[in-house]
């Protein structure tokens, strides 16, 4: 078990899992994954260097996420 | 002297209770050093996976300390100093029959005793009622490393008026127009005014201008078991040495910070053993180094034992009990409270905020600071000014203070421009 984000127990299982299942966008993968708790910008961070290290996802998809992360909350 | 001293302390003994046994604090440390340095490895079990957590970031960021302290189940040991008779407990997780399902669960059976004995105990949550003070300055800054503070003396020298928040202990000293707290979080912006909290009280402080200098944070990397006690963030080492604490007896460092030989050599000289580095940016070391290897699994469960690397199909292992992350990506949490942008470095594995060539990210606020101490400094400075000169433009008190004392430092940085 990979440990992406400490603070939400998300781990790289978790991920895999919803990736399978299909997904939309980084955003709707994202918010499914905090969809029990608050999420900060350090799960958010931790989550996207995993999809990047992992799946190539694009730069232009992590600037959207991360500029438009109106879902970051404590 | 405790498991963990490195020297015998002088400081003044304060006495503690953790799960209802007496142990010895100093005076100044935190609840989680004073832990530590008794030999007690894991504070808290994880919400879903009920696996041990320890000792990670001393930041108060990651939540791996949170504690039962006196009642307050939430409580972070990494940011609570200890007090004499204050008593500590590890916090006891949510159950749900799902969670009763889960195999891990069982994994840790003498915790899970531990659990059902306490699950029927009476928490008495006692909430301190803390003061809000407010405050006004010309400029804020929030951060206190080497941007900050470099940002502080320079607006001190010139006479302007300032505050500094920083969330760690403070270095530069207060004078009538430029006030430092420490140990303070500065936990939101709304417009130009930032609201802070500490142990004891909040803040609200207002600023014509801002200076964001919160630095940057080692940031750890994805492999199996990567959360077992014993796995640290630099920052964390860093802060039990300074507290003359022995973080680990056999360390493996892994990053490509750059700085990976530099804290090599300042942990052997604190009487750790360097088993070896993983790193991509090192070519020649002293130290046995694992140049491109991966780390494979660490093992462990309460307590870090080894580590699996591999390269290929070459496989290692090496028994450590302190893994060292010195990876280092930035503090950008204020910078979107602001409606700043952030962009991404793929190569660095970090994302950066994107501001103009005056420093600013949105109007009138400036961050400060890079990954090197040297042009942190450097930022540091010239945010002061930048900041400085629109702000005397607004006030001439200011504009008087700077033109009388400072001539000639106002030409190099093109105050008059």
């Amino acid at each position: 078990m990979k440990i992406i984000c400490r603070s939400m127990d998300i781990t790289d299982d978790d991920i895999k899992k919803i990736l399978k299942s299909g997904y939309n966008d980084l955003t709707s993968l994202i918010l499914r994954l905090s969809k029990n708790g608050a999420m900060d910008f350090y799960c958010i961070r931790n989550i996207l260097e995993y999809l990047d290290a992992e799946y190539m996802v694009s730069i232009s998809e992590i600037s959207d996420v991360l500029n438009g992360s109106d879902f970051v909350h404590d | 002297m405790r498991k963990r001293d490195i020297i015998e302390k002088n400081e003044q003994i304060v006495n503690i209770k953790f799960e209802g046994k007496n142990i010895i604090a100093y005076e100044g440390e935190t609840v989680a050093e004073a832990l530590f340095a008794n030999g007690i490895d894991f504070f808290m079990l994880s919400n879903k996976y009920f696996r041990p957590r320890g000792l990670f970031c001393k930041d108060g960021k990651c939540g791996q300390c949170k504690m039962n302290i006196d009642g307050n189940r939430n409580a972070l040991a990494c940011r609570t100093f200890v007090r004499e008779g204050i008593s500590v407990k590890r916090n006891i997780p949510k159950l749900s029959i799902k969670d009763l399902k889960n195999f891990s669960f069982y994994l840790n059976l003498p915790f899970f005793i531990f659990l059902l004995k306490n699950l029927f105990i009476q928490e008495n949550r006692i909430q301190e009622r803390k003061r809000i003070e407010e405050y006004s300055t010309e400029i804020l800054i929030i951060g206190g490393g080497s941007a900050g503070n470099s940002a502080f003396n320079t607006i001190k020298k010139f006479g302007g008026n300032v505050i500094l928040v920083n969330d760690g202990p403070i270095s530069a000293e207060s004078s009538e127009n430029a006030l430092a707290f420490e140990n303070m979080n500065i936990f939101s912006i709304e417009g130009k005014t930032a609201y802070g909290i500490s142990e004891k009280r909040i803040i609200k402080i207002n600023a014509n201008k801002i200076i964001i200098a919160t630095g940057s944070y080692n940031i750890d990397r994805p492999f199996k078991n990567n959360d077992v006690p014993g796995i640290m963030l630099f920052s964390e080492v860093k802060n039990l040495i300074e507290k003359n604490i022995k973080p680990g007896k056999n360390a493996v460092i892994i990053g490509s910070s750059g700085e990976e030989e530099g804290i090599a050599n300042f942990l052997q000289s604190k009487g750790v053993k360097v088993k070896g580095i993983i790193t991509e940016n090192l070519y020649k070391s002293k130290y046995d180094l694992f140049y491109f290897y991966k780390i494979e699994k660490a093992v462990g469960y309460r307590k870090l034992n080894a580590i699996l690397i591999g390269k290929g199909k070459m496989l290692k292992k090496i028994n450590c009990d302190l893994l060292i992350f010195t990876d280092k990506s930035k503090n950008l949490d204020l910078v979107l409270n602001v409606n700043g942008k952030i962009a991404y470095s793929r190569e660095k594995h970090s994302f950066f905020p994107v501001r103009d060539k005056n420093l600013t990210i949105s109007k009138d606020i400036y961050y400060a600071g890079n990954f090197s101490d040297d042009e942190s400094l450097k930022e540091g400075e010239k945010a002061a000014i930048l900041a400085l000169n629109i702000t005397k433009k607004k006030n001439e008190r200011i504009l008087e203070i700077v033109g009388v004392k400072n001539e000639n430092n106002m030409q190099i940085y093109g105050y008059n421009g």
